[in-house]
């Protein structure tokens, strides 16, 4: 019901909304809610575990049963509250929870079940048997229980993620915060003043209350423009802080668009603010009472009551009955009256209440129950020993309030129960640099909040070096409260007197008592045991109530009992926000070659290595298969030539007078030794002696050395490089540096390699110059470039380098000479083939568990010098001959496929795993020698040579015969490379 | 990476009890710690940092590097 001339809604503006496939209508400035009380809807949705009724409760975010979905298709929200969902025309609200809908749920037969279904029932009823766990309980639940649903469809709104900075952070605007953000700001302080709501004052705008002879809300929006128009000042609104974190960080999201029919850009935006200070405002959050059926629609929390009254102009009901333990809920009531609202009675459980309301009044008296199917219609009082009913369309009620200490909870500090306000309050410096003002501090006055945030902020002004006035704190009454604790009204004994705590996750207060009885007492164990707070409103509402309850049952104080706490987010955040613009290929940067283009461009398709782009093969008109391309490539290599880009690997410059000595002990083998000129093959190792990466290593000049690792490894090598310099050999005159990206690196592989590079080099290559491993700089078509005769394919090859701006000209001209040659451009595929017919080990064999000894290598491991994992590797374990060392594999007998994680299995022997031998790590289809081969690892591999042995891969349902072979399949003796 | 003990790597002939030590043994300290840490992905520094692992503040940061040198 409107009431005529209050409220801070436009009434020239009427706006039409749906709510649940009926059209209604609201005003300029109205919530969702606020529009729904207007139209007189109070029944809103389904509760989660027994589907009840329910209506509105709060007028905040901490709001737990008004939560709805709104839009259709993918851009459904679902789990809004319409508490704080702004109303635009055209707004399409759903109820959730509710089958086949709100006003006759089917599931809520769970509610006559109830007796079945309290605390524990989970834990109790579903542990057995497990096919009627499968079958009956998890898609009965599946469907009945949870909130509101995804789309599944994939989600086409934009968010934003954002930084920002400031002296001090004021967490919300209500007159703590508004006093605070000016007494910083006149200070000289840069501020950040964030507020959930989008009108800045807080509880000033449910109040009317005066300050300074305005109405709290005028004086409220006149403060909020003088501090929108100080330049060192950021409001932002709709904007609420989620977490705190280490070094005065702050989680904030900001709604920018869902308060608009048609938003533009980000719908949200996450922020990151870090502050200098803080200071808490959040003010403080009603609390229900227990009684029993208490959340029944139309019963609510008493300030709310007031706020709908005094913000949006509406009466939530005509007949209204007050409820409170505290003179703050008379306030409610006297002001439903001077609005010309009946106020049915006030009921006070204070015996000694002075209660100032033109209104029946009850003092010393409960209220016990109600009646009504889908809206409250009767209340049951107890007074005087007897009990009445009252007819009535709304109750509002007042437990007392909490302050909203969350985020001083973030950093693992509990709150402390303060006896005098029977509530718990922030402990001091739980947050550092972060203090707390107003109704957040226990301060429940409007002048007392005022004043408390001016002072917090002259303290932080002083802190920070500035030189505030006192503050004169604004003229305002100073309420009184007197509260007297009273968290379990009673009501109806047996199975169906129920009193609500926590609305959300529907527990009882008889759920905590269960809990208790059955000696889930501590809070923690309760917590779990009844999902109390465990829902998406944290148990704002109910977690002190539950508290107070357990504290009862089991003969403790509230100190004593203790309290849970609270974790950010503060309120929901959607994952897409925190993620904003990590989606698909914004999810990780991406790394092209400078060939990328021209290999696009010839249709091949790429595969991700780490965050390169790589072509897998490249595809021949008439080609359907992607073997098809990768035999005629490596065909072509081994019998033509091939160009393959393998720029990705990672390519490293050290120069200085000790550049060699760094390399003696980052390499297990030598390279001072190594002649400039001159290429040679590396193993890493890490100091546990397993192997790290490998690589070739080329002398530029005396105190010059060009590196590569592999492609998967150059990050953890430069970060190892840096570690090894700066931690343990600082001593060392040595610069080194990555220049992946500053060089283009082609292979250049086949009989027809040289050939086809003299036709390109400024000076003609022979082999008594360039012998195998050697390399030099040298002309390329002008350009100064890098050629190193080194080979992965096991060819006469080499890698030629340019600086990165001319690689897609040089791998044009390339692939066109190679071409010309009857040769191609060759991919992963067919380059991962070669190396496996080679024996060349790559990360899938080097994959953390392997040391020098098992990949055949342990000579290397050089004696004369100490190097990184020279000792660990010498231990007894490391080089024992029944380790898995690496071997061939080639299938026996007819056609069979090898696969990569198969396992061995002696030849008769059960593929148990007490009876593994070892596992396969690569294959492929060898072209050259017309069969399946593979590398792997078996126990003892290089004695058991010619062996035959049982592999067998569960997954992909292989179970056959392979011959035991040496690693190198093809040319051991490597006539090719060196011809 | 861990603990700053990490920049004290033993003699090639320490013996294995030592390297044992210096691999894998760590203190699993509630309170003031000496951490090595590395600025990843920006100037690639190594740094010893000295902090609280229960009230994460940080008394001292100095380069690794420097810290090896004064030795
Ligand atoms: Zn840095």
């Amino acid at each position: 019901m409107r009431i005529e001339g209050k409220g801070h809604i436009d009434r020239a503006q009427p706006i039409e909304f749906h709510f649940g496939g009926e059209k209604y209508s609201g005003f300029q400035g109205d919530t969702l809610a606020s529009a729904l009380l207007a139209n007189d809807v109070h029944l809103v949705g389904r509760s989660f575990k027994y589907h009840r009724p329910r209506g509105i409760l709060t007028a905040g975010s901490e709001e737990p049963n008004a939560l709805v979905t709104i839009g259709e298709g993918a851009e459904r929200e679902p789990n809004v509250r319409a508490t704080m969902q702004e109303l635009y025309a055209g707004l399409q609200a759903t109820p959730q929870n509710a089958w086949p809908s709100l006003k006759y749920d089917l599931l809520s037969m769970n509610d006559a079940l109830a007796p079945f279904l309290s605390a524990g029932f989970y834990y109790k009823t579903f542990m057995w048997p497990k096919s009627f766990w499968e079958k009956v309980y998890e898609p009965f639940i599946r469907n009945a229980a949870g909130l509101g649903a995804l789309s599944g469809a994939h989600n086409p709104d934009t968010y934003a993620r954002a930084f920002a900075h400031c002296d001090v952070l004021v967490i919300g605007g209500g007159p703590a915060g508004l006093r605070a953000a000016r007494v910083a700001a006149d200070a000289g302080l840069d501020v950040i003043l964030a507020d959930e709501g989008w009108e800045l004052g807080g509880q000033l705008l449910s109040d009317s209350a005066e300050i300074e002879g305005q109405l709290a809300g005028d004086w409220a929006a006149s403060e909020a423009q003088a501090l929108s128009e100080m330049e060192n000042v950021r409001v932002m609104t709709r904007t609420t802080i989620t977490g705190a974190y280490d070094g005065g960080t702050f989680g904030a999201i900001e709604k920018r668009g869902t308060h608009l029919a048609n938003p533009k850009g980000a719908l949200e935006c996450f922020w990151r603010i870090t502050s200098k200070r803080a200071i808490l405002c959040a003010g403080a959050l009603e609390r229900p009472i227990a009684f029993t059926d208490n959340d029944r629609p139309g019963i609510m929390n008493a300030g709310a009551v007031k706020t709908y009254l005094n913000r949006f102009g509406v009466s939530p009901g005509q007949s209204i009955a007050v409820f409170g333990n505290n003179d703050n809920a008379h306030q409610t009531a006297r002001e439903l009256i001077a609005a010309g609202v009946k106020v049915a009675a006030v009921i006070d459980s204070r015996t000694q209440a002075q209660v100032n309301v033109d209104a029946p009044v009850f003092t010393g008296s409960r209220v016990i129950g109600s009646k009504g199917r889908l809206r409250v219609r009767e209340i049951a009082i107890e007074t005087d020993g007897e009990t009445r009913s009252l007819e009535v369309d709304c109750l509002a009620v007042s437990g007392g309030w909490n302050p909203t200490v969350h985020l001083t909870c973030h950093m693992n500090a509990r709150p402390v129960w303060e006896p005098s306000i029977h509530c718990f309050v922030p402990l001091e410096g739980a947050v550092p640099g972060l203090m707390v003002a107003g109704a957040a501090a226990g301060i429940f006055s409007t002048h007392g909040c005022l004043q408390s945030g001016g002072r917090v902020a002259a303290t932080v002004a002083r802190d920070l070096g500035k030189s505030p006035e006192d503050p004169k704190t604004p003229h305002s009454q100073n309420q009184s409260y007197g509260i007297e604790p009273l968290w379990d009204a009673g009501g109806t004994k047996g199975p169906w007197g129920r009193a609500w705590l926590d609305f959300q996750n529907d527990v009882t207060t008889k759920d905590v008592r269960q809990a208790a009885k059955e000696n889930y007492a501590s809070v923690e164990h309760m917590k779990r045991y009844t999902t109390q707070g465990m829902a998406t409103d944290q148990g704002k509402n109910s977690n002190v109530g539950a508290l107070a309850i357990l504290a009862d049952a089991t003969g403790r104080g509230i100190p004593e009992t203790g309290t849970t706490t609270f974790r950010p987010p503060y309120s929901p955040v959607a994952i897409a926000a925190m993620g904003a613009g990590a989606q698909g290929k914004g999810f990780a940067p991406q790394r092209f070659t400078t060939s990328h283009t021209a290999t696009v461009a010839r249709g091949a398709p790429m595969i991700e290595a780490g965050l390169w782009y790589r072509p897998s093969f490249y595809p021949e008109v008439g080609e359907t298969h992607w073997r098809e391309s990768c035999d005629r490539e490596v065909n072509l290599v081994r019998n033509a030539v091939g160009v393959c880009d393998v720029s990705t690997l990672g390519k490293i410059d050290f120069q200085g007078p000790d550049a060699a000595s760094f390399l003696d002990f980052i390499y297990c083998n030598t390279f001072s030794t190594l002649k400039v000129g001159k290429v040679r093959y590396g193993l890493m190792l890490r100091e546990d002696g397993h192997v790290m990466d490998d690589g070739t290593i080329a002398r530029l000049g005396e105190q010059h050395y060009v590196m590569t690792t592999t492609t998967a490894a150059a990050g953890q090598v430069m970060k190892h490089l840096e570690f090894v310099h700066q931690c343990l050999r600082p001593e060392l005159d040595v610069s080194f540096i990555s220049v992946t990206e500053q060089w283009a690196q082609f292979a250049v592989a086949g009989p027809q390699s040289r050939r086809l590079l003299n036709t390109l080099l400024d000076e003609q290559i022979n082999d008594a110059d360039l012998p195998y491993m050697s390399c030099g700089e040298i002309g390329v078509s002008g350009v100064a470039g890098r050629l190193f005769r080194i080979s992965f394919s096991g060819e006469h090859a080499y890698e030629v380098a340019v600086p990165a701006r001319f690689g897609d000209s040089l791998f044009r001209l390339l692939v066109a000479q190679a071409e010309a040659l009857g040769g191609c451009a060759y991919g992963m595929e067919a380059l991962n083939v070669m190396r496996i017919e080679k024996g060349f080990i790559t990360h899938a064999e080097i994959h953390g568990r392997t040391t020098a000894f098992d990949i055949g290598m342990d000579r290397m491991v050089s004696q004369k010098k100490d190097c990184v994992g020279n000792t660990m590797s010498r231990r007894p374990g490391l080089l024992d001959d029944t380790r898995e060392q690496l071997v061939g594999f080639k299938p026996k007998g007819h056609a069979q496929k090898l696969s990569a994680g198969a396992h061995l299995y002696n030849d008769g022997a059960s593929p148990v795993a007490e009876n593994d031998q070892g596992y396969v790590t690569s294959v492929a289809y060898s072209p050259s020698l017309e069969t399946d081969i593979g590398l792997g690892f078996l126990k003892g591999g290089r004695a058991r040579i010619g062996e035959t042995m049982r592999v067998v891969d569960a997954l992909r349902g292989i179970d056959g015969i392979v011959e035991i072979c040496g690693p190198v399949f093809l040319d051991p003796e490597g006539d090719r490379l060196r011809g | 990476m861990g603990h700053a003990s990490m920049l004290n790597r033993p003699e090639q002939d320490a013996g294995k009890d030592v390297w044992n030590a210096y691999l894998h043994e760590r203190a699993n300290i509630a309170g003031d710690v000496e951490d090595l840490w590395c600025h990843d992905m920006g100037c690639a520094a190594w740094i010893v940092v000295r902090r609280n692992t229960i009230s994460h503040t940080i008394y001292e940061a100095k380069l690794a590097n420097e810290v090896r040198d004064a030795d």
